[in-house]
């Protein structure tokens, strides 16, 4: 399976995962699971989700609680925002150039290795 | 002028029929250090992304012929995304005539960027792949195995370290043999329906270029790009549907899972792990988790940036004294007294020695300390840090409505604001591009260090690193502050995402690490030098010539043209604490909005003639020897000296009179020593602050408008003036608060209105003219 479709699907199942989470259980190069990331991103099928997202955190801040503090310069969280699992859905072409092919914000990613 | 800027030009020009060979690759992959490899070039490369933003061409002398080769920004995709510089990669990859194409790819991080070779191999152009940086691969237990990949790809590869030259001879030679014979290999191949679509919509665009057709079709169906006509989005909506009801998934991504799943077949085929990968990267994730620390990341790069100036200024102490009676011994005394023997008249000996010599000699003091700073800039470049204090600051920088990597050309404007306005291009966002051209200015170039350097060996000498330090932290905050307050104001908006790829952790080559050094220090050495003596030299004859009664005339230097226009200005600077006197001060201001480093090379003309008289007598009375010998003998009492500095590193010494900072400079040279004169540690400190922040040389003001347009250019160095002028006044009012305290509370509030003044303005200006504001901040490419 094509590197892409295992980020997506994998992403898709759990709803909620880190770049390096993702890396470690599909045992892809970290690199290429951002470059993923950032496709199904510029793609609207995933968005950042800061830590708020996460039951918890109760302050809805970044950085503000113990979490943030020790995982790093910014916890890169990503939810799943496509349509589940079976659904077919054509995208419409969107307008513009597209964004930055393969890297994205440390907000949203980690450092890639 | 400008002598700082280290923007060199293209390398030697294109053969005439030399065939054409462009380097691509990703960000950092080492296209600069191949293509210096190649050329013999010596073009800046760093071991962070963007360091090329601009194409640069040089000429190859392979074993039969020459080939001229193109190094190119790097990119991550010809599909589109990244800055203007990624744009210009791009475009000769898919349209310029090339014979050629050497894709440099990371062999430690090998899948990800073999993303950017799959599309390469699209264009149908020969390739030749160079896996570089083997060596850290197999630090990190990966084994490459380039005749796997290059039996699996259909072209040549190459295992390479190139920057310690590893693998050249084999290079060129597979150089050679693939112009002779060139390799196209295999493209992915994408599922029929996506190939079909790709053929029809290739049909349509009005792009001759058959890549360049392909890759549109590819953007179109990516959604990268709106179709431009109807039978396009109609063609477009067709084929699209056709493509989900046939392998049930959106065509854009199945185009870009083809690549990924063939990138990851290709790494397996191409590389072997071993076991000792998990030690590497717990080493790495142990010196991340400091330095990318959310809350630690920010104070570390400010304390790594201290120690740069504390050790760059102590060390250098050491041999500063040396450098500076050294030269004066030679270019000053030893020469006048040639010329005077020579039978030359005593005026043009004075001219000569005291004006041009005068300025080799300051010069050359500062070589210790600038060299220190240069080496371990290079040195923290090459390791890798610099691009982590970047993504350190992210979090920072966009709080202040910025990305991350605008932090990359605020490094590269330590070195020269120049390359730094152009390095901006590696930023996506157009305003994000312009707030961070905006912001350089006020970054300390290697210009500026002379002066800081000149003022601290007189006012600050115990702690001079110190206070240079502080001068760049301003720097870097009213950069910031600025970027704040118009981000805020005249161009609203949101910073997009942060564009940038971390480097590995490298032990710097010595070789890389003073190559680096070395470009800067020439740089500095021979054209901010030879700047400095030029001016020296005039401004030497200038204060001669005065208006007397009437008519022109040779006269004293305080009577002379030069003084009278400055004493005329000296009254706009006397809130930062100029005295009628100090037009010497007002004269290198004006002077040096032309070039930060003719400030020294004015103050250099001016004293030299003031002390003429008594230069005529050392002419005459060299003693080259004693003095030489004078001057060795201060390099241990200066490492004694820095030694204490160690102990008390943060010692800071009372702001006293004029008279006790000329005691305590014990600066030998005549410039150092009128300086000590003119001012007091505190309006040294002002002025020091204005020559900071004050209007952009006149090299930086021909990127700015290249940049961003005079509008723009013009704001620069209008706010830049009243910005330095308001900083200098604050500190020095607040400085001398208790000596006339009305007054100065006065001119502080009368600065703090000013600059909310300036706020409500930008706001207005942001707020009634949005599209005036989008036009300006989109008026450059």
């Amino acid at each position: 399976m094509s590197p892409l479709f295992a980020v997506r699907d994998r992403l898709r199942e759990r709803g909620l995962a880190t770049p390096r989470q993702l890396a470690a259980e599909l045992e892809l190069p970290l690199a290429v699971v951002e470059a993923a990331v950032a496709h199904l991103e510029r793609r609207g099928k995933v968005r950042a989700a800061p830590p708020a997202a996460e039951p918890g955190c109760g302050t809805g801040r970044c950085g503000s609680c113990r979490l943030c503090f020790t995982a790093g310069p910014d916890v890169p969280w990503v939810r799943w925002s496509g349509p589940p699992a079976g659904a077919r859905r054509q995208e419409p072409a969107r307008e513009g150039v597209g964004r930055a092919h393969g890297v994205t914000s440390p907000a949203l990613l980690d450092p890639p290795r | 002028m400008s002598g700082c800027h280290d923007v060199a030009p293209s390398g030697s020009g294109p053969s005439e029929a030399a065939p054409v060979v462009a380097l691509a690759g990703n960000p950092n992959a080492g296209k600069t250090t191949l293509f210096n490899l190649l050329t013999g070039a010596n073009q800046r490369i760093g071991n962070w992304p963007g360091v090329t933003v601009e194409r640069r061409l040089g000429t190859a002398r392979l074993q039969r012929t020459r080939a001229t080769v193109v190094d190119l920004p790097g990119v991550y995709s010809l599909l589109g995304g990244g800055g203007p510089d990624q744009e210009v990669a791009r475009d000769v990859l898919l349209d310029g005539k090339i014979d050629l194409v050497i894709d440099i790819v990371d062999a430690s991080n090998l899948e990800r960027h073999l993303a950017l070779t799959s599309e390469l191999l699209e264009t149908g152009r020969p390739l030749l792949l160079v896996l570089n940086m083997v060596d850290e691969a197999r630090a990190n237990g990966i084994e490459p195995c380039a005749h796997a990949l290059s039996a699996a790809m259909g072209v040549p590869v190459v295992p390479m370290v190139a920057r310690r030259g590893t693998g050249r001879p084999e290079l060129l030679a597979a150089i050679e043999r693939a112009l002779a014979a060139p390799s196209r290999g295999e493209a992915p191949a994408y599922p029929a329906a996506v190939e079909r679509a790709l053929a029809a919509l290739s049909e349509l665009t009005e792009v001759a270029a058959p890549a360049r057709s392909r890759f549109q079709a590819l953007r179109l169906l990516g959604g990268d790009e709106a179709p431009a006509t109807r039978p396009v989005a109609h063609a477009l909506e067709h084929w699209s549907s056709a493509a989900l009801e046939e392998t049930g998934e959106d065509a854009a991504d199945l185009t870009a899972a083809t690549r990924f799943a063939w990138a990851h077949r290709l790494a397996t085929l191409g590389q072997r792990h071993g076991a000792r990968r998990g030690a590497r990267q717990r080493v790495t994730d142990a010196i991340d988790a400091v330095v990318l620390n959310a809350w630690l990341g920010v104070p570390v790069f400010l304390a790594v940036l201290y120690l740069v100036f504390v050790l760059s200024f102590s060390g250098g102490n050491i041999l500063l004294d040396l450098f500076d009676g050294a030269s004066a011994a030679l270019f000053v005394n030893g020469s006048g007294n040639l010329l005077l023997r020579a039978g030359l008249p005593g005026w043009l000996v004075s001219v000569v020695a005291g004006g041009a010599g005068g300025g080799i000699n300051l010069v050359a003091t500062f070589i210790a300390p600038i060299a220190i700073t240069f080496l371990l800039l290079a040195f923290l470049e090459d390791s890798g840090y610099m691009a982590r204090a970047a993504y350190a600051m992210d979090r920072l920088m966009r709080r202040l409505g910025l990305p991350g990597n605008a932090l990359v050309p605020m490094v590269i404007g330590f070195g020269c604001n120049v390359p730094a306005i152009l390095g901006a291009r590696v930023i996506e966002g157009r305003r994000d591009r312009l707030l961070t051209v905006l912001m350089q200015p006020f970054m300390s170039c290697s210009a500026r260090l002379t002066i800081y350097m000149a003022f601290a060996a007189v006012f600050f000498r115990g702690h001079g690193g110190q206070v240079v330090f502080l001068l760049y932290v301003l720097g870097i905050a009213v950069a910031l502050g600025t970027a704040w307050v118009l981000g805020r104001t005249a161009v609203p908006g949101t910073p997009a995402a942060f564009v940038m790829e971390l480097p590995p952790y490298r032990l710097p080559g010595f070789r890389s690490v003073w190559l680096q050094s070395w470009q800067r220090l020439k740089v500095f050495v021979l054209r901010v030098g030879r700047v400095i003596a030029l001016i020296g030299l005039v401004l030497f004859v200038l204060p001669g010539i005065g208006w007397v009664d009437g008519r022109l005339t040779s006269t004293d230097v305080d009577h002379s043209l030069l003084a009278q226009g400055s004493r005329a200005l000296v009254p706009l600077f006397a809130p930062m604490g100029m005295r009628p006197g100090d037009w010497p001060a007002v004269s290198g201001l004006v002077a040096g909005a032309a070039a930060k480093e003719v400030v020294i090379g004015t103050f250099n003309g001016i004293y030299r003639r003031r002390a003429d008289g008594t230069a005529m007598d050392a002419y005459r009375h060299p003693e080259v020897a004693r003095r030489l010998r004078a001057a060795a003998a201060t390099v241990p009492a200066n490492a004694a000296g820095f030694l204490n500095g160690l102990r008390d590193p943060l010692g800071l010494t009372a702001i006293g009179s004029a008279g006790a900072a000329e005691r305590a400079s014990g600066a030998d040279s005549a410039t150092l020593r009128a300086l000590a004169a003119d001012f007091t540690p505190l309006s040294a400190f002002s002025y020091l602050v204005f020559v900071l922040l004050y209007v952009p040389c006149a090299s930086t003001v021909g990127a700015l408008r290249r940049e961003v347009g005079w509008g723009w250019t013009a704001f620069s160095a209008a706010y830049g003036l009243a910005v330095a002028w308001g900083a200098a006044t604050v500190i020095y009012q607040a400085g001398s608060v208790t000596l006339h305290p009305l007054s100065s509370l006065l001119w502080i509030a009368a600065v703090a209105s000013a600059a909310a003044v300036l706020v409500t303005g930008l706001r207005r200006y942001g707020r009634r003219r949005p599209r005036r504001a989008r036009r300006a901040a989109g008026a450059y490419t």
